[in-house]
């Protein structure tokens, strides 16, 4: 499969804000629709001349979180109290839609490499401006990662605080491409059950997400 | 399937097979043995004790048998909380992962890769190395490296080490199948002969139907001639098999009708079973000596101022002795008088002559094939027979009584013993080769065996120095521990089915490598037909499930070779 930004597999997400080689930050293309919890996201990477024949190469990146806030900097002010509901403010007031954005935060997990797709942090990070698409289970490099589950331990360190809740989601969604879901689950956890065994809080409740 | 032209299995072959990985090395010392980390999709009930395994190290492979199978975790709170379930999800995602099994394996042996054993730097090319068989296997004198491969063995495995029954093994039969796998362990028969032998294991455990296919490969393969004393006429023309509601399954002679004669110590009995003895054993009181009444001790509960007058009236009447004890015994005249005479002559305790009088007029008694003067001499023809190459099996029939049958394999195998002693030495002398190995099959080992006996009698001299003159016993019992240590110790191949009794248990293992291993082992066999096998004529210890004897089938590869006859895949090829 060639892997060079034409052939976008996914839909467009947004746009990198800021990157560092741990993770970026993108801004959702529409407010309110950042990619869920644990999608897998394929970022621009660096085009240069020396990246080993790989013309476009892509970064990739599990959503790790996401938020909507006032791009002024500070809290927007309440208001349309008559309204129905939140969405029906917006619709009232469609100029409140400019002053606010909804971004996402992605933590990196593969990059292109030479001969393919490579588990690990790329050697330079996104450059910003650059677009975020979607690459959804379907995807070769999704089936790749899910096959080897070898960007795990990657994604549970990228922010300890809630990475197994995302590693979980990470992993449903994964499984809605593979053919037997079921069994991948119980090979994921399994894979869980090893990383986070010294610590058997996070992993009953990442064991729990993966159940139900 | 015996195509010479077949190469051996080479370390080449042996690759790591995916399907039958178990786990990987995680630990563990050649002393103690390999700890091995069960894989998390590997099934720990599929795995048990006693299986045999392969480990794939970077420039050997080893070969061992699971010993022992304990459970672990990576951290021992996950094993205090349960999950609420056993099939939970998480469950079953912390068992083998979180929560795994840790296997024992003891490696016994490795076959180097040839790289190591070529002319290339081998550093063991010297006399002083490790002794080998053709495959190259070595004792494992070094471990597999952490995360080595460990796998189920597979039957190229157990072929390199055991070696198989076809053209290129001409000594090799087929005992039977190690646990959970579909192919078959040989013994080398060849190796097997050349030492003395035993099969233990409490009653009902298979020894009868195991020893029975022992000697038919030992005839099979040419290994040795047998002499079998055979108690309760089990191996001659027809045995008895419980399991099949009373059906007999086939002796050696129905099997091998040339090559087998079977003597009789009870022509009626014979005859009721409708077998035609080759001959009809008597044996001469003047065929008893001391050293035979001495083995009775126990069963005759004689003393031992009786004995000491058994040896002062051998000496006063020489080999008339018995008949000699028998005449006045059976005199009614033997009074007092006479006995304190006869006591007075050869300076032995009246009460003591008293008492062996009439122990030894019971013996008589009960024993009709002992007589005066025997129509036929019963040592002399057996050796005609054995020296002919010719298999016997002595019958006792009717007189299945311990004294009995003690009293015989003594008389005979005294003799026998000193035929084949002053053969070899002739031989030796003009440098003929040396006489086709004898194997004699004694039951209830222990009562020619025990402490008090083996240095006393003619079985305890075969087991200690037999080898010399091609001798070997095949003895079978099921109390190992009352056998004499020193003759268990030169028990070369042990065959070991299941014993409960701790002490009979710590008698077969003792000085055997692995000891603690084994006794695991040994604990889990099941109550018939499985046995483990270890010492002089197998590579390494292992546990086989023994072929089946007695169905049809099972008498296919087990007679007379005959000519293979053209199958109907050969006309339609
Ligand atoms: N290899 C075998 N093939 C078929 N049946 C067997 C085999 N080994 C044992 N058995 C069954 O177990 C019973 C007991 O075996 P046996 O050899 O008489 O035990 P032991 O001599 O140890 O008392 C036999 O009668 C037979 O039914
Ligand atoms: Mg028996």
């Amino acid at each position: 499969m060639s892997r060079d930004s034409t052939d976008a597999q996914g839909k467009r997400l947004g746009q990198i804000l800021a990157a560092s080689t741990r993770s970026f930050t993108a801004q959702a293309q529409e407010l309110h629709r950042p990619p869920p919890l644990g999608a897998l996201v394929r970022a621009e990477g660096p085009t240069l001349s020396s990246s080993a024949g790989v013309a476009n190469p892509g970064i990739y990146a599990v959503v790790m979180g996401s938020k909507t806030e006032s791009v002024e900097g500070r809290l927007p002010v309440a208001t349309g109290w008559e309204l129905r509901d939140g969405a029906a403010v917006l619709r009232e007031e469609p100029h409140l839609s400019k002053l606010l954005a909804t971004t996402f935060e992605a933590a990196v997990v593969a990059h292109d490499a030479g001969e393919g797709m490579r588990v690990g942090l790329a050697p330079r990070p996104a450059p910003l401006y650059g677009f975020v698409q979607e690459c959804p289970p379907e995807a070769d490099v999704a089936q790749a990662l899910a096959a080897s589950l070898d960007f795990l331990p990657l994604l549970l360190s990228a922010a300890p605080d809630l990475a197994e809740e995302a590693a979980a989601a990470c992993l449903r969604l994964l499984a809605e491409g593979q053919r037997d879901p079921e069994a991948f689950l119980l090979r994921a956890g399994k894979r869980l059950a090893v990383l986070l065994a010294r610590d058997p809080a996070r992993l009953e409740s990442a064991l729990r997400r993966l159940a139900k | 399937m015996e195509d010479i032209r077949k190469p051996e299995p080479t370390f080449e072959d042996l690759g790591p097979a995916a399907a039958a990985r178990l786990g990987a090395v995680i630990g563990g010392s050649l002393e103690k043995g390999l700890e091995v980390r069960l894989d998390p999709d590997a099934s720990l009930e599929d795995v048990r004790v006693g299986h045999y395994v392969a480990i794939q190290g970077q420039s050997a492979r080893f070969f061992g048998m699971i010993t022992d199978i304990s459970l672990d975790a990576l951290d021992e709170r996950l094993a205090k909380t349960p999950p609420d379930r056993a099939d939970s999800f998480s469950a079953r995602v912390l068992a083998g992962t979180a929560t795994f099994a840790v296997l024992k394996v003891v490696p016994s042996l490795m076959l180097p890769s040839p790289a190591l054993r070529g002319s290339t730097g081998s550093p063991r090319t010297d006399s002083t190395a490790a002794p080998r068989t053709d495959s190259g296997l070595q004792p494992a004198r070094t471990i597999p490296a952490h995360f080595a491969p460990v796998l189920k063995a597979s039957a190229q495995d157990v072929e390199v080490v055991f070696g198989a029954e076809d053209a290129k093994h001409p000594r090799h039969f087929t005992v039977g199948t190690p646990l959970e796998m579909e192919v078959q362990v040989a013994l080398d028969l060849g190796k097997f002969t050349e030492r003395s032998n035993g099969v233990f294991g409490k009653s009902g455990t298979g020894k009868t139907f195991l020893t029975r296919l022992l000697l038919i490969g030992i005839l099979q393969k040419g290994a040795a001639t047998n002499l079998v004393f055979d108690m309760h006429n089990e191996y001659g023309w027809e045995g008895s098999s419980e399991g099949r509601d009373g059906r007999t399954v086939k002796g050696l002679k129905q099997l091998f009708p040339s090559r087998v004669a079977i003597f009789s110590l009870d022509e009626a009995s014979s005859r009721r079973r409708k077998v035609q003895p080759d001959f009809v054993v008597e044996i001469g009181y003047s065929d008893i000596e001391p050293e035979d009444i001495v083995t009775l001790r126990e069963t005759l509960d004689l003393t031992q101022p009786m004995l000491d007058s058994v040896q002062l009236l051998a000496r006063r009447y020489g080999r008339g002795w018995l008949k000699e004890v028998l005449a006045e015994a059976a005199a009614e005249q033997t009074t007092r008088e006479r006995l304190r005479e006869l006591a007075g002559g050869i300076e032995a305790h009246e009460s003591a002559l008293a008492g062996l009088f009439r122990r030894l007029q019971g013996l008589a008694g009960r024993c009709p094939f002992l007589v005066p003067e025997p129509r036929d001499n019963a040592v002399q023809r057996l050796l005609d027979y054995l020296q002919r190459g010719t298999h016997v099996v002595l019958e006792f029939g009717g007189h299945s009584s311990l004294e009995a049958y003690i009293l015989v394999a003594n008389v005979l195998t005294r003799r026998i013993f000193d035929r084949y002693k002053k053969l070899t030495e002739e031989r030796q002398g003009t440098g003929a080769p040396r006489p086709q190995p004898l194997m004699i099959t004694i039951e209830e080992a222990h009562k020619f065996l025990s402490p008090e006996l083996a240095h006393q009698t003619i079985f305890g001299t075969i087991a200690r120095e037999g080898r010399k003159y091609n001798v070997a016993l095949l003895v079978i019992d099921q109390r190992p521990s009352a056998i004499d240590g020193e003759v268990l110790s030169q028990v070369g191949t042990k065959i070991v089915c299941q014993l409960d009794n701790e002490r009979d248990v710590e008698a077969v293992l003792a000085g055997a490598s692995g000891r603690s291993e084994l006794r695991g082992v040994l604990a889990k066999l099941d109550s018939k037909q499985q046995a483990l096998m270890f010492g002089h004529a197998l590579p390494m210890p292992v546990v086989v499930r023994v072929r089946d004897y007695g169905s049809p089938e099972s008498y296919k590869s087990l007679g007379e070779p005959t000519a293979p006859a053209a199958s109907v895949r050969d006309l339609f090829p």
